[in-house]
């Protein structure tokens, strides 16, 4: 019945959508009208998922999808969450998001009419094409042919509030470019005034917002669930999130060049529909089982023909239209060798060659094994080798960049800077070199605090401290570059500093973590409430009187027969001690200690970031 | 020029779409590990029925017929959704020889979960410490494999089977 | 400094990182790409010693030796040839013989190969089998499982 609904509120949504589709050409809307329809069909789109919700919370198994992917005795937060835990679910979840971004959209003001029904009715065809899309190759209301009584249950892996949250935070970035393809084109179109950039700048800094904080989450997720001590692998499916994440970094960053009068329509144009094409490129590559990955999805290649239909579709349409109506010539850029144009130039070829270098690694597989039937993988070592080094000029000019005029290309107090950058480097090169030396740890500790302190003394130097809104308006870009800072440090302490301990114990050992005394009590095992748990329980720093008590081990799920690991973690400040339980034999049990220093500085520059993105969207 | 710039965006779009739509096409997927067995004979196995211990198939026993063999479980349950299939099959291919391998089971759940969802094998054989499965390269259940006239493998498929995979790439064998 | 002057250094340092860029790229997919084999595809002739590759393919029954808690050997096979493969660290949950298994790492000698990480999949739909005798073997699971 639930499923019914479901089904038929998602058909007449997409219906309506056709309907506004044609009434660009057959049928002229009021306005109102116009905006009313929008809106009716995002709320049977939203009506049409939550009776998808409403079937997994009640456990109806007469539907397929949840019978795949639910069973009852799961908490509720994961039978919720299993809604988009499985690809039919997650397009709905798609499509949901795109129609909520058209029924805020359908709110804005200060736009002109013909601009704001054009960007909606773009909306409505990308609506339809997702729409066809499920309705046909990924249907989630599918009538269970089997009577049961039970479910298959969800994959215990993605059981877990971190990926509970994960996806649609991560599909809000990535259907946020939605919009903002939807506004370059509609510029394109109308060839109106400027305008428009402002409006696309605010949804741009939504989407960009959201995108980091779902990578974020989706990489602390696999830091603490898979078990593997890393946070970032170069899957497939993590570079896929990256490349919109980079180009819509370019965006934010072009964009800043209209508050100078400085703007190349046709790059932000450009910017706009790659955002958009990547993130669907992405969806793609995921949901088509292209991809050699450990997140890896269930494959089919017919879904995968249709998606890469809509891929085609629309990033066709965008650059065709992008080439027929090519936006007329703007002012010419105040080129000069160091001025906040430059910079920001400088900073769009860089992401621009970084998004293009993780594309050519990501997509690299795939050409080899069409063109000479090899298999090869591209992993770790080419993107580190590749995009790290890309970026490092970006890294050294967005210390100072914010604070570049327009105009000139004197910076003030520019000795200031110099001589603090010595400074800094000798430090960080007498700290290095006294205790373990590595070129990408002293590049990347130089790097990150050259990039805190320039912005500290820039907001030092060329502000005078108040603390209203207004203030921390203006100071946001550094703010946001200290964010990045941080994480800089962060990541660099944790990959080149990471120290891995591995240790035969019993029950009832002690051994050394760092200088600390660590006893191993026991071996136990709980039974929860839909997985029975394994857990080694370790003492840390057994002689002080303050003990941490850390557990790792394993969990079992007997509904579908699945083993998991649970890594123990002790955050610390400064470092997280990552414990790992392995195999046993005659009674010694394997036991991994990973030290990642400053982990935590890696989230906290991503809060910084996040934080920046948020004030900025509500900055005109 | 400037049409060579708008247009670049465009040849990668194609290019990218062609090498990713063959590559679907071709239907590689990474993610399987290559099919060892298939084009090679049937392993040699013994196995006795579920209901007759003195009842034996082997290896043998399908020569001159057309054979799909299925491993299943009671605690299998993407088994549970493949299962009616099987009784389509049994319905539009009387031909065809239907062998079930019951894998690491014990005889009283199997012989339960056969009788409340039915037995559409023509024989089921026990497989109670996995041997068979082991012989056959079986990854996970269920798994099901056509063998034709002469013994050889010909198909291989892992996972529950779907109508689709039923009338594109097994019907088609048959 | 002229305008024109400061205009052609910023060309000029843009061409530089783009140049280095394309360098950047085109060395390391000569360099750093891992090859993927199937053991019978493994040529005895022509085996880098020391260069990462991946191999994919079943564990071969009754070759999994556990030397430690934390040290492996096993031969990993695709029905056609074989290679022993020695491993130190954790395996995935899901390694069990007779299950499939992509591995990477790099030859030591022309008959040993060394693994630095071994892989198992983890699927949507897809239940590994023989997880519960494994499971009888650890001895810790104190629960009978149907």
């Amino acid at each position: 019945m639930i499923s019914l609904i479901g089904f038929l509120s998602l058909v007449f949504a997409i219906g309506i959508n056709f309907y506004l589709l044609l009434s660009r050409y057959i049928f002229k809307f009021k306005k109102q009208r116009f905006n009313f329809f929008i809106r009716l069909s995002s709320l049977l789109t939203l009506l049409s998922f939550f009776s998808l919700m409403y079937a997994y919370v009640t456990s109806d198994f007469s539907n397929y999808n949840v019978f795949q992917n639910s069973h009852s005795d799961k908490p509720l937060i994961y039978k919720i969450s299993g809604t988009w835990g499985n690809h039919e679910g997650s397009m709905l979840l798609w499509l949901c998001i795109l129609s909520i971004f058209s029924f805020f959209f359908s709110f804005t003001k200060n736009i002109e009419d013909n601009f704001q029904k054009l960007t909606l009715i773009i909306q409505a065809f990308l609506h339809i094409l997702f729409g066809l899309f499920i309705v046909l190759t990924s249907n989630p209301f599918l009538v269970n042919s089997i009577l049961v009584n039970e479910g298959l249950g969800l994959n215990p892996i993605l059981q877990d509030p971190g990926l509970a949250i994960h996806p649609p935070v991560l599909y809000a970035g990535y259907v946020g470019y939605s919009i903002v393809f939807s506004i370059a084109i509609a510029g394109l179109f109308q060839n109106a005034d400027d305008e428009w950039l402002y409006v696309a700048k605010k949804w741009s800094l939504i989407s960009w917002t959201f995108l980091t904080g779902g990578i974020a989450l989706g990489s602390y997720w696999a830091y603490y669930e898979l078990g593997w001590g890393g946070w970032w692998f170069w899957d497939p499916v993590e570079n896929i999130s990256l490349m919109p994440w980079i180009a819509g970094l370019a965006l934010v960053h072009s964009l800043i060049m209209v508050r100078g009068e400085q703007a190349i329509k046709k790059w932000i144009v450009f910017l706009s529909i790659l955002c958009f094409s990547l993130s669907v490129f992405g969806t793609f590559l995921v949901r088509s089982g292209i991809l050699t990955s450990v997140h890896s999805f269930a494959a089919d290649s017919s879904r995968g023909v249709f998606i890469l239909l809509i891929f085609f579709i629309i990033t066709g349409f965008g650059f065709l239209v992008f080439l027929l109506k090519e936006p007329k010539k703007s002012n010419s850029l105040n080129l000069l060798f160091i001025n906040k144009v430059s910079a920001l130039v400088i900073n769009n070829i860089l992401m621009i060659i970084a998004t293009l270098t993780i594309l050519l690694g990501t997509i690299y597989p795939i050409i080899i094994e069409v063109l000479y039937n090899k298999r090869i993988s591209v992993g770790g070592p080419y993107f580190n080798s590749t995009v790290i080094p890309i970026m490092i000029p970006g890294f050294l000019l967005m210390s100072i960049a914010p604070i570049l005029s327009w105009q000139t290309s004197k910076i003030k107090s520019s000795k200031k800077y110099a001589l603090s950058f010595i400074i800094l480097s000798i430090v960080v090169l007498l700290q290095s070199y006294f205790l373990n030396f590595n070129t990408w740890g002293f590049v990347g500790l130089l790097l990150g605090l050259w990039i805190i302190l320039a912005s500290i003394i820039a907001i030092l130097t060329s502000y005078k401290i108040k603390f209203t809104i207004k203030f921390f308006q203006i100071i946001n870009p550094h703010i946001a570059h200290i964010g990045v800072g941080i994480a800089i440090i962060g990541i660099t302490c944790s990959s080149v500093f990471q120290n891995e301990l591995d240790f035969n114990l019993s029950e009832g050992d002690e051994f050394n973590v760092n200088g600390k005394k660590v006893l191993f009590e026991k071996i136990e095992t709980t039974n929860e409430t839909n997985f029975q748990a394994l857990r080694g329980k370790f003492l840390f720093n057994i002689e002080s009187n303050k003990i941490n008590e850390i557990k790792a081990g394993k969990n079992y799920y007997p509904v579908s027969k699945i083993i998991t690991s649970e890594a123990g973690i002790l955050h610390q400040w400064n470092r997280d001690i990552y414990f790992i339980l392995g195999d046993q034999k005659n009674n010694e049990w394997f036991v991994r200690v990973l030290i990642n220093p400053f982990v935590s500085f890696i989230w906290l520059g991503v809060i910084l970031m996040v934080y920046s993105g948020l004030i900025a969207v509500t900055r005109r | 020029m400037n049409r060579i710039f708008l247009l670049t965006p465009l040849i990668v779009l194609l290019i990218v779409c062609i090498f990713s739509l063959i590559y679907l096409l071709t239907g590689k997927d990474p993610n399987k590990p290559p099919s060892a067995l298939l084009n090679k004979s049937v392993p040699i196995f013994e196995s006795s029925s579920l209901y007759n211990s003195n009842e034996i198939i082997k290896t043998k026993d399908l020569q001159n017929k057309k054979t799909l063999i299925n491993f299943f479980a009671s605690w299998c349950s993407p088994c549970k959704v493949e299962h009616p299939l099987f009784f389509e099959i049994r319905k539009n291919y009387p031909e065809l020889y239907l062998l079930g391998f019951n894998h690491k089971d014990p005889t009283l759940d199997a012989k339960k979960y056969l009788k409340d969802d039915g037995n559409p094998y023509h024989f089921v054989g026990v497989d109670s410490d996995g041997l068979i499965a082991l012989e056959f390269g079986v990854f996970g259940l269920p798994e099901t494999y056509l063998i034709n006239e002469e013994g050889t493998i010909i198909y291989k498929f892992m996972g529950p089977l779907t109508k689709d995979i039923l009338k594109n790439e097994i019907a088609p064998l048959l | 400094m002229s305008l024109r002057f400061q205009r052609l250094l910023l060309i000029l340092f843009t061409l530089i990182i783009i140049f280095s860029a394309v360098l950047l790229i085109l060395y390391n997919t000569r360099e750093n790409v891992s090859y993927f084999y199937t053991p019978s595809e493994i040529n005895k002739s022509d085996i880098k010693i020391n260069k990462i590759i991946r191999i994919g393919g079943f564990v071969e029954n009754d070759s999994f030796k556990k030397i430690s808690s934390s040290s492996f050997e096993f031969r990993i096979t695709d029905e056609k040839a074989s290679i022993l493969v020695t491993f130190n660290g954790i395996l995935p949950d899901l390694f069990r013989e007779g299950q499939g298994a992509v591995i990477e790492g790099m030859f030591v000698n022309n008959d040993v190969f060394n693994a630095n990480d071994v892989f198992a999949k983890h699927d949507e739909n897809y239940m590994p089998a023989s997880i519960k005798e494994g499971l009888k073997d650890t001895g810790y699971w104190n629960k009978k499982y149907k």
